[in-house]
């Protein structure tokens, strides 16, 4: 009799678990900022989301939330929108989204053929929109090269985003979405909070990236401190805080849901923060024969993270890093930018890695200008840690 | 049975869910402090507890001046009892200065800002008064939108003087002489005529132009809106920070009400004739506080974020205490302007009277507590 009460409760004690497992609304696809003038900001994608609504066809949200069917974590339980969400039950109401925070195309002419950089930037967002704050952010971003002998239509481009957006590899955007919900965890309620602050692009550096970029330095920007946030958010499994650079104005982000939702979240300064400055970028010849040229393309980044009210840095030091491409004899016009692409995304994927324990030792030691890197990786590893 | 007892209560125990209904906010605050000799746990307790209380006042400061004030009253209260409106405390980052003797630490609070709330209400001047020492309180809250603006051209004058002024003088002289002489063998005649003639003249010409042009000031008449919805929450503020408040209906004359519609819906600000009568039917029911409140709503736009319809709401508000002989303001709200979004103007424009009137109501309540009006 005893053993069979103990074996319900202990039922009770499993079922009750994981119904009070925390439940995310999957919100679906929204862009970040001023919706009135999404259309100026992200051209092409605009142009995608609005031609599916005219023709039809299942909207990117719809997308979002047949992909995440497949998805599973144990420690949430996904409402897909089959049930209303109960306000009242909870001190919270978590909701999720595909936020769209940055579209940067360039196609240039280099002689026989025009290539074309595609990159797409977005958070995997989780708030409570009971209180209109942040719980937890995933920086995404994706990146596509592509050469034509002319230059690439609206139509073509429309194309390369649909298919970066919904691609069901690891290089698409739903995708790197699901992947991070299949990991999320929201059950620490007060976690410390990491953000990337400030990224800057040097003169030096801005004059070698593609013409679009060189015209607008924020958009450079953000292509850096994009892809450095979701280098280290996806390397170490971290939230981290939408950046203050043309995400949250006045501390406050707006956002819109294709359901027309409007949401307004507080993002306050992280706990800690990292500031990135991209200096300069070198190419080095070293080798050349008949088949080609041998080309090292370098990258060079000063990085800070530290703690902004008593201003403690746990790294500070300029790093530099070196990828080598090599260019095929007989070749008419080069472009450099995927060189130095590589060479700034090797930079933070190996400096992700030694942050994440692992990595290449001697990569950051050779890398690094501080003399006491091993130090400071050390103890920024350790507060990263505690962050997740 | 104990045994199965235990279990028992350990399984209730893990399917309750722990209800945190709390108003939770989190901020962040640095505490400071210099040592002697060398660092002690003591000197890092008592870093630790002032930036849990520079937290607090960090949320109280962001909250504006009034509120401030309000924390000054009760610092000593939270000081002492830190763990009643701290909920949790996550150490940021500590930093030792041995060559300043300095240790600080950076810590981020989750504050239970309804406690907080309940305690500030507590310590105000009003909550600690009896029953029969509480002011009375009329408040009357009026919104008013534009119904029409009537633009006037610019009345442009222009004018053109010309003056010309012109003198011919001419002055002809002809003078002549004939002379004959006969001599025995000759005769001799002789002729001569002599003219002179002078013409001047002078001419000059003025040409004078100017005008003015006169811009008239927009002409616009107003609406009242109904304050119906905001009503039950502006009262409910009032009454919750202590104080008791009396239905304007019932201490006002349709007159005075009629007066004061008729000056907001023209434009104007209370009459002095209106404010006069007002003060004197409040004297006359003995109720010594007057709050009064003026909420412009702006033309309806669209928001750029969310496209929906956006207003913008602009409260002014005062409070005068009447019961002595002349009287005298307690408290003001400078003009604030609140936005509000909803999917028509309707829904935008209530929404906006709400969330502004209410503002008001605590910004008035956190005002007369912090000058101690009972």
């Amino acid at each position: 009799m005893q053993k069979a009460i103990l074996t319900g409760l202990c039922a009770l004690v499993l079922m009750t678990s994981s119904a009070i497992a925390d439940e995310i609304t999957i919100g679906g696809f929204a862009f970040a900022g001023d919706f009135k003038s999404a259309a100026e900001r992200f051209p092409i994608t605009f142009a995608v989301f609005d031609r599916l609504k005219q023709q039809g066809k299942p909207s990117l949200s719809r997308e979002i939330i047949e992909r995440m069917r497949s998805v599973e974590n144990p420690s949430i339980q996904f409402n897909l929108g089959e049930k209303q969400v109960d306000l009242k039950s909870s001190d919270r109401a978590l909701m999720a989204v595909l936020m769209l925070t940055g579209e940067t195309i360039s196609t240039e002419n280099f002689g026989a053929y025009h290539k074309t950089f595609v990159n797409l930037r977005g958070d995997a967002l989780i708030f409570d929109y009971k209180n209109q704050i942040v719980v937890r952010s995933y920086p995404l971003s994706v990146v596509l090269f592509d050469a034509t002998e002319s230059a690439p239509t609206h139509d073509r481009l429309a194309g390369f985003v649909d298919d970066l957006i919904k691609r069901t590899d690891g290089r698409g955007l739903i995708s790197q979405f699901s992947r991070r919900m299949s990991t999320a965890d929201v059950s620490q309620k007060a976690i410390k909070t990491v953000q990337v602050r400030t990224a800057k692009v040097e003169d030096a550096a801005l004059a070698l990236l593609p013409a679009s970029l060189k015209a607008e330095r924020q958009a450079a920007e953000s292509v850096i401190a994009d892809g450095f946030s979701s280098i280290i958010s996806a390397k170490l499994g971290l939230s981290l805080l939408p950046r203050s650079v043309g995400h949250a104005v006045g501390g406050v982000m707006s956002m819109r849901l294709e359901n027309g939702d409007d949401y307004k979240l507080k993002v306050g300064e992280g706990d800690y923060v990292f500031d990135l400055t991209l200096n300069r970028f070198a190419k080095i010849k070293t080798a050349e024969n008949n088949v080609g040229t041998s080309y090292v393309y370098g990258a060079y980044v000063d990085i800070q993270f530290l703690e902004p009210t008593l201003g403690t840095a746990y790294l500070s030091t300029s790093l530099k890093n070196g990828e080598s491409a090599i260019v095929p004899a007989g070749q008419i016009g080069s472009d450099d930018f995927p060189g130095y692409q590589d060479a700034f995304r090797g930079l933070f994927l190996k400096l992700a890695d030694v942050l994440a324990g692992g990595g290449d030792g001697k990569w950051i030691k050779t890398a690094a200008s501080a003399t006491n890197i091993d130090e400071q990786v050390r103890s920024a590893r350790q507060i990263l840690e505690e962050c997740k | 049975m104990k045994k199965l007892k235990k279990h028992i209560l350990i399984a209730l125990m893990t399917t309750i869910p722990v209800i945190a209904l709390a108003q939770v906010v989190q901020v962040k605050g640095v505490g400071t402090i210099s040592y002697g000799t060398e660092l002690t746990a003591i000197t890092k307790e008592k870093a630790y507890q002032k930036a849990q209380v520079s937290a607090v006042e960090r949320y109280f400061a962001e909250n504006g001046e009034a509120e401030s004030e309000n924390f000054e009253a009760i610092e000593d209260k939270i000081t002492e009892n830190l763990d009643n409106f701290i909920l949790n405390t996550t150490v940021l980052n500590e930093q030792d200065q041995p060559g300043l003797k300095k240790y600080s630490i950076s810590v981020k609070v989750e504050l239970n800002v309804a406690k907080l709330r309940n305690t500030l209400r507590k310590s105000s001047a009003v909550s600690k008064a009896g029953a029969y020492e509480k002011s009375q309180m009329v408040y009357v809250f009026v919104g008013r939108e534009a119904s029409s603006v009537r633009s006037f051209d610019t009345r442009i004058v222009k004018r053109r003087e010309e003056s010309a002024q012109g003198s011919v003088n001419e002055t002809r002289s002809k003078r002549g002489s004939e002379g004959e002489s006969i001599s025995e063998t000759s005769i001799s005649t002789s002729e001569s005529v002599r003219e002179k003639k002078n013409v001047s003249s002078s001419m000059s010409g003025r040409v004078e132009t100017g005008g003015s042009a006169t811009r008239k000031a927009d002409e616009t008449t107003y609406r009242l809106l109904p304050m119906a919805n905001a009503k039950t929450s502006i009262t409910s503020v009032f009454s919750q920070a202590g104080f008791v408040v009396a239905d304007p209906e019932f201490v006002l004359g349709d007159r005075e009400f009629k007066a004061m519609n008729n000056d907001f819906s023209s434009g104007n600000d209370v009459a002095p004739a209106t404010m006069r009568s007002i003060v004197g039917s409040l004297k006359k029911a003995q109720v010594p506080l007057l709050v009064l409140a003026t909420l412009d709503v702006g033309a309806p736009d669209q928001d750029g974020a969310t496209g929906m319809q956006r207003v913008a709401v602009t409260v002014v508000g005062r409070v005068l205490d009447v019961s002595s002989g002349l009287p005298r303001e307690v408290a003001s709200v400078p003009a604030v302007q609140y936005f509000a979004v909803g999917q028509d103007n309707a829904s935008a424009i209530n929404k906006g009277l709400k969330d502004a009137s209410l503002a008001a109501a605590r910004e008035v309540v956190s005002r007369l507590n912090a000058v101690g009006t009972r």
